[in-house]
């Protein structure tokens, strides 16, 4: 069974707007499907903006899905245990009045894991210890600790209801860069130890490669690209994924130019291919034909029209 | 994996005797002289009601704030007004804090649905009608003396401290409503909900803590309105009635007495009201300069 499977999400945001005019609609999501192994971590990257993070929110029922259904290890109901966050900012996913006792106390109250009080404060020392703090960290307030260690205290208290699946959201997008590393460890060590599977939701594509075992490359609410993580960084297809992945500087590699121009509207995306805007490859046809995400010969789904010509990827994009 | 153990930074003491500017340290002076009077006072002179056998002397060894036209010593019926006028604003804020921070955390923490426009609504016709409107038509109604409503006795203090309260509900729920507004913003609300706990739980047990000090400290600053309020609704006859003193209706007495020239009769309570008035005003200004600096640290 699948640790996470969703089916045709769509998630649309109504936009009122004032008198007479017509109500506009947000496509956030616009019909993703995928599916995470247990014991696998899932990667979705692309740009801000694309509808990533809906995905994280519907994951975790912060949103309802306008259409579509996720299920967790095979349910569909809301089951607070089986599937916790890990957001971006731990300032702001903290408490900043409460002390960090009290953030890992509170699930265990919630859901009356542990009612013993001596034995929920050791699995509070347990979750702290778990994430790599220590018991001086308990009685502190958010305050006065280091984005790194409150990082850690939010995967310590996400952890705290022995969930099986994490969603982790821009995990390190806030931390400096030499604390990423450390909590991209701690990550890929927990998954291991408590066999977790994670939802990746990620604009850094280094954070990517090293979580990931499968992609998905999201463009303006749909999938463009996914499968094989190590196949997609290696030799991506689709040319956004090119784009995405030229833009990040490698050893003894200069960044590409960045894609031109901005993210088209998701209120009114561009017909035919969603990307046939800012696509160098770009012909007649895109713009008239929207391509379905097609299997390629390694496994892969790939949503381009020139998908086939591409199959030895050009030198430059 | 190597799991680092990273060390705790020192903990900063919380406790340090903020830097107050020269306007905080004057109203911290005033507003001890008013509490001074208001608590103390009461205690050391004699009855407010007693004959003293002067009418009208002016303050000197005998009568420090001297007496009034009935002969009472005005520095007890000043001490004694001062407790009454600082008790009902207290109350009365109190009152109003007990409605509006409920009110304006749930309009707050669901912005723009349909709680926040009923909750919005009803505060806004509420502040539509002015207080000393709203305290004429129940005092007409109900007269100046104790009412009965069911079983419960109203006296005219109580009703004072209604009042108050009533008119400060929307003021005080709009401030803790903007509060609330910013605090659902914060990531640990959605986390919190992930996590599963109930909505009342996140209200009143995360986000109330965060809103809380800026209420607070407005709710301060208005003690020092409620005081002038009550003053003047005791001053109209409409709140505190006497024999009871109170800083409004003693200054109410002496209407007619300074052309007497019995200035002290209305000067020294007028003085009282302004003392605790900018009292505390000024101190509640600084606490909430010390929030804002607490809150940028």
């Amino acid at each position: 069974m699948s640790a996470v499977r969703a089916e045709d999400l769509r998630k649309h945001y109504r936009i009122r707007s004032g008198r007479g005019g017509e109500d506009r609609v947000v496509h956030a999501v616009d019909g993703v499907s995928f599916e995470v192994p247990e014991g696998r971590t899932l990667a979705i990257i692309g740009e801000s903006g694309c509808g990533k993070s809906t995905i994280a929110r519907m994951l975790v029922r912060l949103a309802e899905p306008t259409e579509g259904r996720i299920l967790v290890h095979g349910a569909e109901g809301v089951d607070r245990r089986a599937i916790q966050l890990v957001s971006q900012n731990p300032w702001s996913a903290l408490n900043r009045r409460k002390s960090i006792r009290h953030a890992l106390e509170q699930p265990l109250a919630v859901h009356g894991l542990y009612p013993d009080k001596a034995a929920r404060a050791a699995r509070v020392r347990e979750l702290l210890h778990l994430v790599g703090l220590t018991d001086e960290y308990l009685g502190r307030r958010p305050g006065g600790v280091s984005g790194g260690e409150l990082q850690r205290v939010t995967v310590a208290r996400a952890l705290a209801v022995e969930p099986r699946v994490l969603v982790l959201d821009e995990p390190t997008a806030s931390l400096d860069v030499s604390v990423k590393a450390l909590l991209v460890n701690l990550l890929l060590d927990l998954k291991r130890r408590l066999g977790l599977s994670y939802v990746l939701i990620t604009h850094e594509i280094d954070i990517a490669r090293h979580l990931a075992d499968e992609v998905a490359v999201m463009y303006l609410g749909r999938f463009v690209e996914t499968g094989d993580a190590e196949r997609i960084f290696s030799a991506p297809r689709h040319p956004y994924t090119r784009a995405l992945l030229a833009a990040v500087p490698g050893p003894g590699r200069e960044p590409a130019a960045p894609l031109q121009g901005e993210v088209p509207s998701a209120v009114a995306p561009p017909s035919g291919c969603r990307f046939h805007t800012r696509c160098p490859m770009a012909v007649d046809a895109c713009a008239r034909t929207e391509p379905a995400l097609e299997p390629d010969q390694d496994g892969r789904l790939v949503a381009c029209l020139r998908a086939d010509e591409l199959l030895s990827p050009a030198e430059t994009v | 994996m190597v799991m680092t153990r990273v060390l705790p930074r020192s903990r900063t003491s919380r406790l340090r005797v903020p830097r107050m500017s020269a306007l905080t340290w004057s109203g911290l002076v005033l507003l001890l002289l008013f509490l001074l009077l208001a608590v103390v006072g009461p205690l050391v002179a004699g009855t407010s009601t007693a004959r003293t056998g002067d009418t009208l002397a002016a303050p000197g060894a005998a009568h420090l704030f001297g007496t009034d036209h009935l002969q009472r010593d005005l520095f007890a019926r000043t001490a004694e007004g001062a407790r009454v006028s600082l008790l009902v604003a207290v109350a009365g804020v109190g009152f109003g804090l007990v409605v509006a921070v409920p009110a304006g955390l749930v309009a707050g923490y669901f912005g723009g649905r349909w709680p926040d426009d009923l909750i919005m609504r009803i505060l806004e016709a509420l502040q539509a009608l002015p207080l000393f409107v709203f305290a004429l038509f129940v005092i007409g109604v109900t007269g100046t003396g104790d009412s009965q409503i069911g079983p419960v006795t109203l006296t005219s203090t109580t009703k004072v401290v209604l009042l108050l309260g009533v008119g400060f509900i929307p003021y005080f729920a709009r401030v803790t409503r903007s509060a609330t507004l910013v605090e659902v913003q914060e990531d640990y609300v959605d986390a919190l909900r992930v996590v599963g706990v109930p909505r009342w739980r996140i209200i009143a047990g995360e986000i109330l803590v965060n809103v809380l000090p800026p209420v607070l400290v407005q709710a301060f600053l208005w003690i020092g309105v409620a005081i002038f309020a009550e003053s003047a609704l005791s001053f109209l006859g409409l709140g505190i009635q006497p024999p009871q003193p109170s800083l409004g209706n003693i200054l109410g007495d002496a209407t007619g007495y300074m052309l007497l020239g019995a200035w002290w009769y209305s000067i020294i309570p007028g003085l009282v009201i302004l003392v605790a008035t900018i009292g505390f005003n000024l101190v509640g200004d600084g606490l909430g300069d010390a929030l804002d600096a607490d809150n940028r640290r």
